[in-house]
């Protein structure tokens, strides 16, 4: 006798509304004006005088792992201020934090605590960091669940002495969830996302939902990098695809947002990512370093644009 | 201006008695614990789950590494040893394991008398995965109590059967889903550690070797994975991402290094046509060590039992 069955529409683990918008994982969808009592309250309040006096916020956001993220944050950080500008960079990746050792200061230097809040370390270039890599012992391993994961972004927005900077570019871990919505929910006035990608198809499946998900929180998707896009052989000097190209190019066009271009793999940018340097200070002739430079200049250009005129 | 060292963040909190929400599950000795694990959902996990023979759950920390990749395709090298093989998906944000494994977008999952029912693959690879519920652009926003509450509903909830091995695939990080796998899932086997061949990513892959022992779960080996490729212009190797820091990892912490797979485009492709290459690519190198690694687990798992 064949057993009779239906199909599972929802997982049930929803919740309903309890007023406590901190915590509610529908935030963006949610219309009740309460939800904006958040941002003028406690630390929040502080977070907008803190970060004052920083000109544009960038998230560089993926949705899916190991794309290149915290690689294009140190990068681009370092490729603005190649040309010029202060720049911070604030990791929200807790459990995986890599900008200090892409810095090269993990191990060397601390976050210190001043009167007016924690003091970033400073790596190359004048770079300003903020991450919790930088309090972790070697063997130290986070697991903070959604409270504390808020806590965390809360400090680093409303207790850092950020002081006068031109760019603070925020990395982000994989994911849609906890630390995404934090940082989208917390960071007064972002300027919007840089989405990083890889060209296979199925990777495109985390790279849509996190531009829905800055779509649905209001926050500009600024343009899309294709990453890992070809390797250049360092025998020959040729071009070829490790990964289907072009799923990049494509979901930038769905979404009709631009499309900054694609960074090669290349074993030089790996080796600088170990040794602590970004890979735009130590090989700048490297076509990503080229390319990497170019999306600072487009997004340089773009943002003093549409900044307001006093 | 005065400055002192900056030792820890102010956002710890005391004990509120609460074991299924606790970030210090592991580090704690109180005998709640033990409450804890008896009675309520820990019970009707182990009772639901108690005809599944092995689980083995793939760790990355870090991610894009190829948790999924060789989540799938460890399933398929099993199968192919002669093992019933059921992967349970706890990505939640980004489901790829069915679309890895081709299954077609029509099949969803099914709920049956007694519970819900797997769907099985062209290769006879069961999965259970929230892929299978979810839109395609449907984002999930789950917090740590909805991802808790999945884990436990697809722990519990779900038709399993008589099978050999559950093969777990976990998001990056250490936190949520990697914590409440390692809670709730009883008499895990053991875990496996994905990495790339980066100095840089062992700092997050041995974050979940950490883990695991605090967990008291056995590491069963080190899979490097994108480890090298063959140019296609001039057939000379590369490294990509440099070389053997995954196999250095492995020896300081005193695990098995199970192999490395390389990067290759048909790889890529096999992935996004859901075709596992252990089955697609049989005669592949990378097949070889796949099927060797099924090999070792197979090794590691069952002379303990």
């Amino acid at each position: 006798m064949a057993e009779e069955t239906k199909e599972v529409l929802a997982i049930n683990v929803d919740y309903s509304c309890d007023y406590k918008c901190e915590n509610c994982e529908r935030f963006f969808d949610c219309e009740d004006p309460q939800k904006l009592k958040v941002y003028k309250r406690r630390r929040m309040g502080r977070a907008v005088v803190k970060m004052g006096k920083i000109k544009h916020k960038i998230a560089v956001s993926g949705g899916k792992g190991g794309v290149g993220k915290s690689m294009t944050a140190t990068n681009l950080a370092a490729a603005f201020a190649l040309l010029g500008n202060k720049v911070t960079i604030l990791d929200q990746d807790f459990d995986g934090s890599s900008i200090p050792k892409m810095l090269g200061i993990q191990g060397k230097k601390k976050l210190m605590l001043g009167s007016n809040g924690i003091i970033p370390a400073e790596g190359i270039l004048g770079m300003h960091v903020v991450s919790l890599g930088l309090l972790q012992a070697a063997d130290e391993v986070i697991t903070m669940f959604h409270e504390m994961r808020r806590g965390t972004t809360e400090e680093f927005l409303a207790n850092v002495d950020y002081g006068e900077r031109d760019y603070l570019i925020i990395d982000l871990p994989p994911g849609t969830s906890s630390d995404a919505c934090n940082l989208m929910q917390y960071v007064p006035s972002l300027d919007g996302t840089v989405v990083v990608t890889v060209p296979p198809v199925v990777s495109q499946l985390a790279a849509r939902r996190a531009t829905i998900l800055s779509a649905r929180a209001g926050v500009k998707v600024l343009g899309v990098i294709e990453n890992m896009s070809g390797y250049i052989c360092g025998e020959c000097g040729e071009e070829f695809d490790l990964m289907q190209m072009g799923g990049g190019e494509k979901l930038a066009e769905e979404l009709g947002v631009p499309f900054f271009g694609r960074l090669p793999l290349h074993s030089e940018l790996s080796e600088a990512s170990d040794e602590g340097v970004p890979f735009v200070v130590k090989y700048p002739d490297n076509p990503a370093s080229k390319a990497m430079m170019n999306v600072a200049r487009m997004l340089d250009r773009v943002l003093s644009e549409d900044a307001p005129k006093e | 201006m005065e400055t002192r060292e900056l030792k820890k963040l102010n956002i710890y909190e005391g004990c509120s008695k609460q074991c299924d929400a606790c970030e210090s599950f592991f580090e704690c000795n109180a005998p709640l614990k033990d409450i804890f694990l008896k009675r309520g959902i820990s019970a009707f996990i182990r009772e639901n789950m108690k005809n599944v023979k092995h689980k083995v759950i793939v760790f990355g920390g870090k991610g894009g590494v190829g948790k999924s990749m060789l989540a799938i395709n460890l399933a398929s090298a099993l199968k192919k040893l002669g093992k019933t093989v059921c992967i349970l998906d706890q990505v939640y944000d980004c489901p790829a394991i069915p679309l890895m494994l081709g299954i077609s977008e029509d099949k969803r999952l099914m709920i049956g008398e007694n519970g819900m029912l797997p769907v099985e693959s062209d290769h006879g690879v069961k999965v259970v995965s929230t892929g299978l519920i979810l839109d395609p652009d449907e984002v999930i926003v789950w917090f740590h109590d909805m991802k808790k509450n999945a884990t436990e509903e697809l722990l519990a909830g779900v038709d399993y059967g008589d099978i050999d091995y559950l093969v777990v695939d976990i998001p990056a990080g250490t936190s949520s889903e990697t914590v409440n796998a390692l809670k709730y899932i009883p008499d895990v086997d053991g875990g496996l550690v994905i990495t790339v061949p980066s100095e840089v990513s062992q700092n997050v892959a041995k974050r979940c070797i950490y883990i695991m022992r605090k967990a008291k779960v056995p590491v069963l080996g080190v899979v490097e994975n994108m480890s090298g490729a063959v140019c296609a212009h001039c057939g000379a190797p590369v490294e990509i991402l440099q070389k053997g820091a995954g196999e250095r990892m492995a020896e300081s912490e005193g695990i098995p290094f199970l192999g490395r797979i390389p990067m290759s485009r048909d790889i890529s492709v096999s992935l996004d046509q859901g075709n596992p290459f252990v089955v697609g690519h049989a005669d592949s190198d990378a097949a070889k060590v796949m099927m060797h690694i099924g090999e070792k687990v197979i090794e590691a798992v069952e002379a303990g039992g």
